[in-house]
């Protein structure tokens, strides 16, 4: 990292307390069938006398959630901060921001930019699957901070010539902590190492085409202590396997005792003792709700799910639902316009994008394609599996349009940043516009339900509802804004 | 109490550098930054501090005020943070950017106090030493072939460490080094060593 650090540092800290107390003034209140779901399990999960709730999907949601609200009441229960619900939208709220601090530090370590960084994490805050997960309780916001921390490490991981083996360790951490927020970073864990290990001559040194060579005493850092790098990363996959092991044999083995696949007289305890070791690792895969994207291909689903993660539909169409609807206004031209410029520039620009950026490239572009393809193949029309590869979308469009900047310098020697910032800024206006006003203040101001089971009852969920905490619990806003923002649909 | 002359420390460096037994103090030339010159950057970047410490108050304020236009208190029925809290996460921000800095200055004043650029008269070989601890990182320049070894710093440039180093050899490469501690890879480099 430059000696300018500790003014990225302050940019990401200030942008992420700004992105804070946004969504602490537009907190959703709204509940949905997971969001029950897993709020009832965090419940169940405080108390002692039960084994709580380990599904292998995301191993660490219940039990993390039922520590992170015992560690807010006991260090600020005082201050008023008692509300399940709301304790732990502020968990998701910490993981958002983890997201957003190290997706700066990334994007300005490849761009060399604070400001390139701010605007692609302002573009990656506006959209509407990061802003509404940011403050849900649900599961993906906390794959996104651990894919933001992938990025990094594997940025470091590259470029490092010091103690390569502590960032391997590290960067074996960050892929535990990634598997455990969700089985499906197991994806981007392989695709970072092997991105890592690749040979040398797949990334040729693009000084040797040009006219003619400047003479530098540094070396080009990206090409040099292969071996180190290589051990590194074989640390860091040992280190992130060994640890994902250990906690799915403390979870299925430790707490809940349960038999191998064949294995007789073992007696098996908590909510899932149904189940073989074999079988609970893979209980979402092995329950055939989901994954049927591919063999019953529409592809209506996966273009619902894409435009969803980016911009909100209207208030009255139901999310989480096969209604396949598509707006033809000025906010969705701009992201098929994105869209098309994001695909076409990748296709054009893809060798002079493979030699700037290298590994890292090769690190997103394989990720978003892979990620892209099991999205369509598990649930292509639920946005919160698209929020991965929508974050790792909106780095390559930060990575093209960064890439035209530099080459743009070289014509008109200052200013090449502008079009490709303003640009940035541009998309985050206008999807920030859109999704605050047909998403965030129509599911923030008053308590909300949608997609429950009507077989539930009622105490099972309307406890849930944050009352407490609000001065006005059925108009939360009716002091702060009184009759300034538009109706409730 | 035993004091040690810097330029007793710079010949040391020098013997370990060019193996050279005995030291002839007429044959060589040495220019280095002088002691009244490092504690007086020292004394100032202590006065620059106090004077920004004394900018907490203000970014307490500005914080609290930040704050406020969120409208939380407005919002929620918890206890809000007060002055206190604005003020600590102030002096937070604050002590961390002057300490960060602070360090990293005071280092290169004691990398300075020991760093110097040393010419051989006779043979026109330089080195630049730049050195904490004496003995690590010394940099050095053969003269043969025409090479010569210009330093060129402004004031601010020398108070940030930066500067350019330029190497000409034979009157035809020519390694420009912006940063004065990178001069170890530029001789590297020009040496052939990799």
């Amino acid at each position: 990292m430059k000696s300018t650090w500790p003014v990225t540092l302050l940019a990401a800290l200030a942008l992420v307390t700004v992105h804070t107390l946004f969504h602490l003034t537009f907190m959703q209140q709204y509940l949905d069938w997971d969001q029950i779901v897993y709020l009832n399990n965090i419940r169940n999960a405080l108390q002692p006398e039960r084994l709580p709730l380990l599904n292998p999907h995301h191993l660490h949601l219940e039990i993390g959630g039922a520590h992170w609200h015992s560690f807010i009441l006991e260090r600020w229960g005082d201050a008023g901060l008692t509300d399940l619900a709301f304790n732990n939208r502020l968990r998701s709220l910490a993981a958002a921001a983890v997201a957003l601090f190290f997706f700066v530090l990334f994007l300005r370590e490849m761009t060399g930019s604070t400001l390139w960084a701010l605007a692609g994490a302002i573009l990656l805050a506006g959209t509407h699957g990061y802003m509404a997960y940011a403050t849900k309780v649900d599961t993906p916001v906390f794959p996104s901070a651990t894919l933001a921390m992938t990025l990094w490490v594997v940025q470091r991981l590259e470029q490092t010539r010091r103690v390569p083996l502590v960032w391997g360790v590290l960067g074996g951490v960050i892929l535990f902590l990634g598997v455990m927020a969700h089985q499906y970073m197991a994806i981007p864990a392989v695709l970072g190492c092997v991105a890592l290990v690749l040979p040398r001559w797949l990334f040729p040194d693009p000084r040797r085409w040009a006219p003619f060579r400047r003479s530098s005493p540094q070396r080009d850092r990206s090409v040099r202590d292969i071996p180190r790098r290589a051990v590194a990363t074989v640390v860091m996959a040992l280190v992130g396997v060994s640890l994902v092991a250990g906690a799915y044999f403390w979870a299925g083995k430790t707490v809940y005792n349960l038999p191998f696949a064949g294995e007789q007289g073992v007696e098996a305890r908590g909510p899932l003792r149904s189940n073989t070791f074999q079988r609970w690792l893979f209980l979402y895969a092995g329950t055939n709700m989901w994954g049927r994207g591919l063999e019953q291909f529409d592809p209506r689903a996966p273009f619902r799910g894409y435009t969803d993660m980016f911009i909100s539909q209207p208030g009255t169409v139901t999310r989480f639902n096969r209604n396949y609807r598509f707006e033809d206004g000025f906010v969705h031209r701009q992201l098929r316009n994105m869209t098309a410029f994001l695909v076409a520039a990748t296709v054009i620009l893809l060798p002079a994008l493979w030699m700037r950026y290298r590994r890292l490239f090769v690190f997103v572009l394989s990720t978003a394609v892979v990620k892209i393809l099991f999205t369509t193949y598990w649930e292509a029309y639920y946005y919160e599996f698209w929020i991965i590869p929508g974050m790792l979308l909106v780095v390559l469009l930060v990575m093209i349009l960064h890439h035209l900047a530099v080459l743009l310098n070289g014509v008109t020697l200052r200013g090449g940043s502008l079009p490709g910032v303003a640009y940035l800024l541009f998309l985050s206006l206008v999807f920030f516009n859109h999704n605050v006003q047909h998403y965030l203040v129509n599911y923030s101001r008053v308590q909300r339900l949608e997609s429950y089971s009507s077989e539930w009852p009622e105490s099972y969920y309307l406890p849930l509802f944050s009352t407490d905490i609000y001065l006005h619990p059925q108009d939360v806003h009716r002091e702060a804004f009184p009759g300034s923002l538009r109706s409730v649909q | 109490m035993l004091v040690v002359p810097r330029s007793t420390l710079v010949f040391f460096s020098i013997r370990r550098a060019t193996g050279v037994k005995a030291f002839d103090h007429r044959l060589w030339s040495i220019h280095w930054q002088p002691l009244v010159w490092v504690l007086f950057k020292v004394l100032l970047a202590v006065v620059v501090a106090r004077w920004l410490w004394s900018w907490t108050e203000p970014l307490a304020v500005a914080l609290q005020e930040g704050f406020a236009f969120f409208r939380l208190e407005e919002i929620y029925s918890f206890q809000m943070p007060d002055g206190a809290f604005f003020r600590r996460i102030a002096r937070l921000l604050v002590g961390a950017v002057l300490g960060y800095y602070g360090v990293f200055y005071l280092a290169l004043q004691v990398q300075g106090l020991f760093s110097a650029l040393v010419i051989h008269r006779p043979s026109g070989d330089a080195w630049y030493l730049q050195s904490m601890v004496l003995w690590r990182r010394i940099h050095s320049f053969p003269a043969a072939g025409g090479t010569t070894v210009t330093v060129q710093q402004t004031l601010p440039g020398r108070l940030l460490d930066m500067g350019t180093v330029q190497v000409y050899r034979g009157g035809e490469e020519v390694v420009t080094v912006r940063a004065i501690g990178a001069v170890a890879r530029a001789a590297q480099l020009l040496q052939g060593r990799r």
